[in-house]
């Protein structure tokens, strides 16, 4: 028999650091999960990539028990490592801090696009180009 | 400070506050397509929440034109601490330990039988109840170690967490006992620990590097509840720190997911550690090695 999903509950973490701090500890807490037991497991199943934010998806089960599934690195930290960016601009709309081209966006995109629901590249590429607008980066039309 | 927002718009929210350096939590419940909520928490305090509210609304402000739903409602509530800590106590239960330990939280009675020992540990903020496997495997090694070496075996705690091991050493016999951690809190927490039981007298509890450990004195058991790596890294060191003067000394080493212990293995094997026994509890196997 399936065990009863009561909700999934995302994440950003840095690699192999999870602690029972904010934001872990409550929304964890708060859904009943054991929070040492996931800092253990995440920080084990992630210490390889230590020095990057990893999303993280927790499922939690009706008996309180959890599975955890890793995802693509956040659009903005792909998108600052194409625009050699250390980060976003202070005023998000109003200031422009770097610029990627199309193609990076669309390669950005086909990473995220799996973690979608839809797995469509299109709404990928939507939410890409969002994010880089929201951080002062310019989408350029050229495609290198 | 949390607000709800469509199932749609929840991927694109969620990637421009992370691009804005927020760390959001985002709940999904079981039913699909239901609004998604989004929480964010910033320190306690009224100023700290103000704040927080009027920056998301000034990002909202931008961002709702490309949004299917405008989010504008922001609800503001203070997470008391103790609301996600004692959710935890729900399930934390006294644990029989071999023959001899009992570990348990304060609030919960046990019935002792003769030549138990009790180890009163509460769920605090740092690694260690004993519900996780790998700390309970380590638990029954020490039980076990307990009633085979003579009281006064020294005893390392490397990597103590909350001090549990090191309490239950104090608690079966082993003396002196030195527990580490390299991440402050914990080793703030162990001290906390220790200082509120019997055994305050008997284990010191320092913040140290292993990579940096001293190597004298030795001690008859070092227990090593860390991770894979960290133990085949530092295996040399961990060797060095065991004390074959009077007898057999033994390495304990724990947090190794099970399909990578057979890397650490061979490393203790190189050193000429025997593996006395493992345990596999919940996906974590733990060894107990022994140098001769």
């Amino acid at each position: 028999m399936a065990k009863k999903i009561v909700k999934q509950v995302k994440l950003q973490i840095p690699a192999g650091a999870a602690n029972p701090a904010p934001p872990v500890g409550p929304a964890l807490g708060q859904a009943g999960v054991n929070i040492m037991e996931f800092c253990k497991q995440f920080n084990a199943a992630t210490q390889a990539q230590s020095g990057t934010v990893i999303p993280v998806v927790i499922t939690v089960y009706q008996d309180r028990s959890f599975t955890f599934i890793t995802k693509s690195p956040p659009a903005a930290a792909l998108l600052k490592k194409a625009a050699e960016l250390a980060a976003g601009a202070n005023t998000p709309g109003r200031q422009s801090v770097g610029k990627v081209s199309r193609k990076q966006v669309e390669e950005i995109a086909e990473i995220k696009k799996q973690d979608l629901n839809s797995r469509s590249l299109e709404a990928a590429v939507r939410i890409v180009e969002g994010t880089a607008r929201s951080m002062g980066i310019e989408v350029s039309n050229e495609q290198g | 400070m949390e607000f709800t927002a469509s199932f749609a718009d929840a991927p694109l929210i969620e990637e421009l506050l992370v691009g804005q350096g927020w760390s959001p939590a985002v709940e999904r419940p079981a039913r699909s397509r239901a609004p998604v909520l989004f929480s964010l928490y910033a320190a306690e305090g009224d100023r700290e929440g103000a704040e927080l509210r009027a920056r998301l609304q000034a990002c909202f402000a931008e961002w709702n034109q490309w949004l299917s739903a405008a989010v504008s409602e922001f609800s503001c509530r203070r997470v008391r601490r103790q609301d996600w800590a004692e959710s935890w106590k729900l399930h934390f239960k006294p644990l029989r330990i071999g023959r001899r330990l009992i570990v348990k939280p304060s609030w919960s009675e046990v019935d002792l039988q003769g030549g138990e020992q009790v180890v009163e540990l509460d769920p605090g903020m740092s690694f260690g109840t004993g519900q996780h496997g790998t700390t309970r495997a380590c638990l029954e090694f020490v039980e076990q170690l307990s009633r085979r070496l003579e009281p006064g075996a020294s005893f390392l705690d490397v990597g103590c967490g909350s001090g549990i091991l090191s309490l239950a050493a104090a608690a079966l016999g082993f003396c002196p006992v030195v527990a580490f951690d390299y991440d402050e809190t914990s080793s703030r927490v162990a001290r906390e620990n220790v200082g509120r039981s019997p055994y305050a007298d008997a284990i010191r509890v320092e913040t140290a590097d292993l990579r940096k450990y001293p190597l004298s004195p030795r001690y008859r058991v070092v227990a090593a509840n860390l991770l894979a790596p960290i133990i085949i890294r530092n295996a040399a060191r961990l060797h060095d720190l065991l004390d074959v003067r009077s007898g057999a000394a033994y390495l304990l080493v724990s947090g190794i997911l099970d399909e990578q212990y057979g890397e650490a293995a061979i490393r203790m094997r190189e050193l000429g550690l025997r593996e006395e026994q493992n345990r596999l509890l919940e996906g974590w196997r733990s060894g107990c090695f022994v140098l001769e």
